[in-house]
């Protein structure tokens, strides 16, 4: 376990910051990058792969705003530390299950971070709280600007940034919201925005990213288009797209808690009780008692917590954050044991 | 009592919520079943089915011979399987191929935003990065890189005059 000092760090992104930090939980940017002399990973084998990886770190510790950046080595990693970072937002389920020789550089704050040789060669990463997808992009652009005086880039005139996956070429830019929408799923209103989204050339995922699950209401609402548009229309067009989301979330739970007041009091509250004195938690339930209270917070219900104390609650209660914190593994039945302690001790 | 939808044999213990395609499904799993699914079991699933997928079929029918990129050896019908290119020049290779495919996805097929900042520095610039690049190449003894740097820089000379 080579991560423990991240234990003692507050990940940036759980922050309460900005309006209506009920809903909106972080803003993400994240462009694909590729060397244009090597193969994508998939296709390279191990010894390329460490070539391109090696090349590229190289180059990394060359930009001074990563100058006090942590790298870490994906083969040196145990499954825990992997999925800590996973449950920390900073690497993507899919780099955790790869057998890829590759990298994830981590900057001051985990703000900025860089995968190497996940499917592309780099992955480079913004991660803020609240809706903030502009300064976050210009961070991230910042350094990719750094960084292709430094790699040669696979790029093409016509195509733009050239990509393993062509979902992703063009800009090569992913940018997402993280949300948290319990009215709206809780009054089965969810399926129908997802159409909606798909058909303004947006998508939403899980609460870590691609190809994970929902939990406890919260989506990651994010572009599909990537080519053709510019960064900045891009970055436009979702913030507009998440405006109206958080919009009709907040009608969505004005009109349901006006219809059944006591019913939602009592669900909030008993949410409360559930975290306070459950002697066993599973991360599911958590979260979905989580899910209550953040929705009672935005309802002006009275609760003696805050959204950041929540979010804090939400990130250290994970599996791998509670093995990690503890310095040992621990089977499912002493996970839920752990968990409840954890969040007693908050409450 | 509810069985599990994987093996439909256990009793589900376990829910899963999943987005495919843009929908919320869900899963009612056995804890067997559920731990088959992976290291991270309780909270991942991958998806099945990408989002590619109903693109992809149909790609190579009117393209009887094989056709294979020169710079990876990937094959238009491993594409089609994976959805995944395996090199940058592949784009040039099934440029026809593709270009339904990024017109449906995008809706466009030019790009429009940034470029790489060493595409926009100057000529000048540029050979001098070369040179240094080149001294680089000599030093670590790769000749091969080096005469490829020579070629470029030569040229670059030429196109100032
Ligand atoms: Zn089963
Ligand atoms: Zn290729």
């Amino acid at each position: 376990m080579k991560l423990t000092s991240f234990l003692k760090k507050e990940a940036n992104w759980i922050k309460e910051k900005g309006e209506d930090s009920d809903i909106i939980v972080s803003s993400r940017i994240r462009l694909a990058r590729n060397l244009k002399n090597y193969p994508f990973p998939a296709r390279s084998k191990k010894e390329l792969q460490k070539k391109i990886r090696d090349e590229i770190i190289s180059k990394i510790k060359k930009i001074s705003y990563l100058k006090n950046s942590e790298i870490f080595l994906i083969e040196e990693l145990t499954p825990t530390d992997k999925r800590f970072l996973v449950e920390r937002h900073l690497i993507s389920y899919d780099l955790a299950k790869s057998k890829n020789i590759g990298a994830i550089v981590i900057g001051d704050n985990e703000i900025l971070s860089i995968m190497v040789n996940e499917e592309d060669h780099l992955r480079i990463q913004g991660l803020n709280p609240g809706l903030n997808l502009f300064d976050t992009y210009n961070i991230v652009s910042v350094v990719d600007d750094e960084l292709s005086k430094l790699l040669s880039y696979a790029y093409s005139e016509e195509f733009g940034y050239l990509t393993s996956c062509p979902t992703n070429v063009g800009t090569g830019m992913r940018a997402s919201v993280l949300l948290h929408l319990p009215a709206i799923v809780k009054t089965n209103q969810i399926n129908m925005l997802l159409e909606s989204l798909t058909r303004l050339g947006m998508v939403a995922r899980g609460f870590y990213g691609e190809g994970t699950k929902s939990l406890g209401d919260f989506f990651q609402v994010s572009n599909q288009i990537t080519l053709g548009l510019s960064e900045r229309e891009i970055v436009d067009k979702l913030e507009r797209v998440v405006k109206e989301i958080i919009k009709k979330e907040k009608e969505v739970r004005e009109s349901y808690y006006k219809r059944e007041k006591f019913e939602i009091e009592d669900r909030v509250l008993r949410s409360y009780g559930v975290l306070k004195y459950a002697v066993k938690l599973s991360y599911q339930e958590l979260m979905e008692r989580i899910s209550y209270l953040r929705m009672g917070i935005g309802l002006g219900i009275k609760l003696p917590v805050t959204i950041e104390l929540i979010n804090k609650i939400m990130l250290l209660s994970q599996p791998a954050h509670l093995e990690e914190r503890l310095g040992k593994s621990l089977n499912f039945n002493e996970q839920e044991i752990e968990r409840a302690k954890l969040v007693k001790s908050f409450l | 009592m509810k069985l599990c939808d994987i093996c439909k044999k256990n009793p589900a213990t376990v829910q899963f919520t999943q987005i495919i395609n843009n929908e919320v499904k869900k899963l009612n799993l056995c804890e067997e079943c559920a731990e088959k699914m992976g290291l991270f079991s309780d909270f991942f699933t991958t998806a099945g089915g990408t989002l590619l997928s109903p693109f992809l079929k149909g790609l190579s029918e009117f393209f009887e011979e094989e056709i294979r990129c020169k710079g990876c050896g990937l094959s238009l019908s491993e594409f089609q399987e994976t959805g995944k290119f395996g090199c940058s020049q592949c784009y040039e290779t099934f440029k026809t191929q593709i270009k339904g495919l990024l017109k449906r996805l995008h809706g466009s097929l030019t790009h429009k935003g940034k470029t790489p900042k060493i595409l926009e520095e100057s000529v000048e610039d540029r050979i001098r990065r070369l040179e240094e690049e080149l001294k680089e190449a000599v030093k670590k003894e790769e000749y091969e890189r080096a005469a490829v740097l020579r070629d470029k820089i030569r040229e670059l000379k030429k196109r100032k005059k």
